[in-house]
C-alpha cells in the first residue's frame, strides 16, 4: 500500500510543501515554480497499477497557496487476474487557496480492475480544477475496453455538502459501452470540473466532441475522442484561459500560451498538437 | 383494477399536469446530430438510456421508496445530475408534482420533502418524490417503477417519432423491444450499491449538455 500526503502554504510570499510524507512507490519532485504556483509531480517508481494495490494520497492547500498537481507518466492498470486495485485521492482546498489537480490519464489494460474515490472539501472562496481522462486500453495493440471494471467516482463538497458528482463506472462486460450514450464509437473519454473560474464555453473540433454545463456549483466539461493528448492539452488551454489569477501552466504549456491560447480556449487545438 | 394503481398511472401519464412532455432528455440531441435518424437507432438509444436510468432516476426513487436519508439522497441527486437542463427540469417536475399531490390528498412524506424544498434545505428531485409517492400509496415497488420507467421511455419515443421523423409503428415497436428489457433495469436499480448511485455515460452527458447551445429548440431538455 503506498501513502503520500502533502499540505502547502504560503510562506514568504511562496507556495511551498509544509508537511509532507510518503511511502513506496510513490515520490514527489521538489516543485517547480511558474510565477507564484509551484507545480508539484507525483511520480511512481512501480511501472504502473497492480492487482492489490491501495494507494492513498491526500493533498491539503491551505489559505494562500497556488498549487498544480501532476503525474509524471500515463496511469498504467496492469492486467488483473481476479483481484483489483484501489485508490483513494482525499483533497482539501482552503479559502483564497487554489489546486490545479491533473493526473494524467488512465490507460486500463485487459483484465484490470480498478476503483478510485476522489474526495474533495471546499471552502468557498477556494479555487479548483482537476481532471480524469481514460482510454479504452492500449489502443495501438487493438485493445478495445477489455478491462474488467473501471469505476472513479469523485465527489465534491463545498462547506461538507456535495456540489458535484461524476460516476464513471464502467463493466463491459455487464453493457457495451463503446455504443451510443457512452464512448459513442470513440476511444477516449475526459471529464474536467472548474469552481471558482470565469464562465467557459466549449469549442469543439472535428476530432474533439465536447460540451460545458453549469453544475449544481461549479462547471463541468465532458470529452469524448481519439487521443488522450488532445483532451489533457485542451483541458489545460480551459485552464489557462479562464482566468484564475496568476495562474499559468507550466514549462511543457509555454509554448502553446505563447501561441496564443491564452487568449483563445481553442489555441491549443490550432497549432495542431 | 387496485385504486393506488391508478393513482400512479394517473401520475405518470404524460398529460399529468408537471411538464413531462416538454422534455426530450437529450433526445433532441441525438436527432439534430444526426445520432438518431432510424428505428434501430431509438432502439439503441432507449436500450443504453435504459441503462443509464437503472443507476440514476429508478435508483434514486428505489432509494427514497425504502426510507432512505432523503435530505442526503437529495443533494446526492442533485450533485450527480449535473448537466443543468437535467437537474432543473427534475426540480421543475418535482415541486409541480409535490404541490399536485399534497392538494389532492394527505401524503406525510411528500408534504415532508415539500417542506424540505420549501425551507431551501433540499432541491426537490422528481424521482425521488415519485420514490415516496410509491411508498405512500402502497404499490409494490417493483411493479411501479416499471410502469414510472415506462413512462420516461415511452416520452422519449413519442418525441423521437415527432423529431426524426419515424412511422409509428416504428417507434412502437423500438419501445416494445425495450419494454421487454425494463424487468431487468428495475431489478438492477433496486440493487445498485450507493456508490454506483449516479453512474451516467459520458455520450448522454455531453448530448444534454450540448443541448443547451443547440440551434434549434422544441424542448427543454
Amino acid at each position: 500500500m503506498g501513502r503520500l500526503y502533502i499540505e502547502t502554504a504560503r510562506e514568504n510570499g511562496r507556495t511551498v510543501i509544509r508537511d509532507s510524507f510518503f511511502t513506496a512507490p510513490f515520490k514527489i519532485t521538489a516543485p517547480f515554480y511558474s510565477g507564484d504556483t509551484a507545480e508539484i509531480m507525483i511520480m511512481q517508481a512501480s511501472a504502473g497499477i497492480l492487482e492489490g494495490d491501495s494507494h492513498e494520497m491526500e493533498f491539503v492547500i491551505t489559505s494562500g497557496s497556488q498549487v498544480i498537481i501532476t503525474g509524471q507518466s500515463y496511469t498504467k492498470l496492469f492486467r488483473m487476474e481476479h483481484g483489483r486495485a484501489t485508490q483513494r485521492v482525499r483533497i482539501t482546498v482552503e479559502k483564497d487557496a487554489f489546486l490545479c489537480y491533473l493526473p494524467r490519464p488512465v490507460i486500463p489494460f485487459k483484465g484490470s480492475a480498478f476503483l478510485n474515490t476522489n474526495e474533495i472539501h471546499l471552502e468557498p472562496g477556494a479555487k479548483f480544477a482537476m481532471q480524469d481522462i481514460l482510454s479504452c486500453g492500449r489502443k495501438a495493440m487493438g485493445e478495445r475496453f477489455d478491462f474488467r471494471k473501471y469505476h472513479a467516482r469523485t465527489v465534491v463538497y463545498e462547506d461538507g455538502k456535495p456540489i458535484f458528482v461524476d460516476n464513471t463506472r464502467l463493466v463491459p462486460s455487464e453493457f457495451d459501452i463503446s455504443g451510443m450514450g457512452w464512448f459513442e464509437h470513440d476511444t477516449h473519454q475526459g471529464m474536467a470540473y472548474f469552481y471558482g473560474l470565469d464562465k467557459l464555453e466549449a469549442h469543439e473540433t472535428d476530432s474533439l466532441i465536447t460540451a460545458v454545463t453549469e453544475a449544481k456549483k461549479g462547471q463541468l466539461m465532458r470529452f469524448l475522442g481519439s487521443e488522450s493528448d488532445e483532451i489533457e492539452r485542451s483541458i489545460r488551454a480551459y485552464i489557462e484561459g479562464g482566468n484564475y489569477h496568476g495562474i499559468s501552466c507550466d514549462h511543457g504549456y509555454e509554448t502553446v500560451r505563447q501561441s496564443g491560447a491564452k487568449d483563445s480556449p481553442t489555441g491549443c487545438r490550432k497549432y495542431g498538437i | 383494477m387496485n385504486g393506488d394503481l391508478l393513482k400512479l398511472i394517473q401520475s405518470i401519464d404524460s398529460l399529468f399536469p408537471i411538464g413531462s412532455y416538454t422534455l426530450s432528455n437529450g433526445m433532441e440531441t441525438y436527432v439534430q446530430k444526426d445520432i438518431v435518424t432510424t428505428e434501430k437507432e431509438l432502439e439503441t438509444h432507449l436500450h443504453s438510456y435504459l441503462y443509464m436510468l437503472s443507476f440514476n432516476d429508478l435508483a434514486f426513487a428505489a432509494r427514497a421508496h425504502d426510507g432512505a436519508d432523503i435530505e442526503k439522497l437529495d443533494a446526492l441527486c442533485g450533485a450527480s445530475k449535473a448537466p443543468s437542463e437535467l437537474r432543473n427540469a427534475s426540480m421543475k417536475q418535482c415541486i409541480r408534482f409535490l404541490k399536485l399531490h399534497t392538494a389532492l390528498d394527505d401524503y406525510p412524506l411528500l408534504m415532508h420533502y415539500k417542506q424540505l424544498v420549501d425551507n431551501g434545505r433540499s432541491d426537490g428531485h422528481y424521482c425521488i418524490a415519485m420514490g415516496l409517492f410509491i411508498r405512500e400509496i402502497g404499490v409494490d415497488l417493483p411493479t411501479a417503477l416499471e410502469l414510472y420507467c415506462y413512462s420516461i421511455l415511452s416520452s422519449i419515443t413519442n418525441h423521437a417519432v415527432k423529431l426524426v421523423p419515424l412511422r409509428q409503428l416504428d417507434g412502437q415497436r423500438a419501445l416494445l423491444k425495450a419494454e421487454r428489457e425494463i424487468p431487468a433495469a428495475v431489478k438492477r436499480a433496486m440493487a445498485v450499491e450507493y456508490n454506483a448511485l449516479g453512474a451516467s455515460g459520458c455520450g448522454i452527458d455531453i448530448r444534454s449538455m450540448q443541448h443547451e447551445t443547440l440551434y434549434s429548440r422544441l424542448y427543454i431538455s
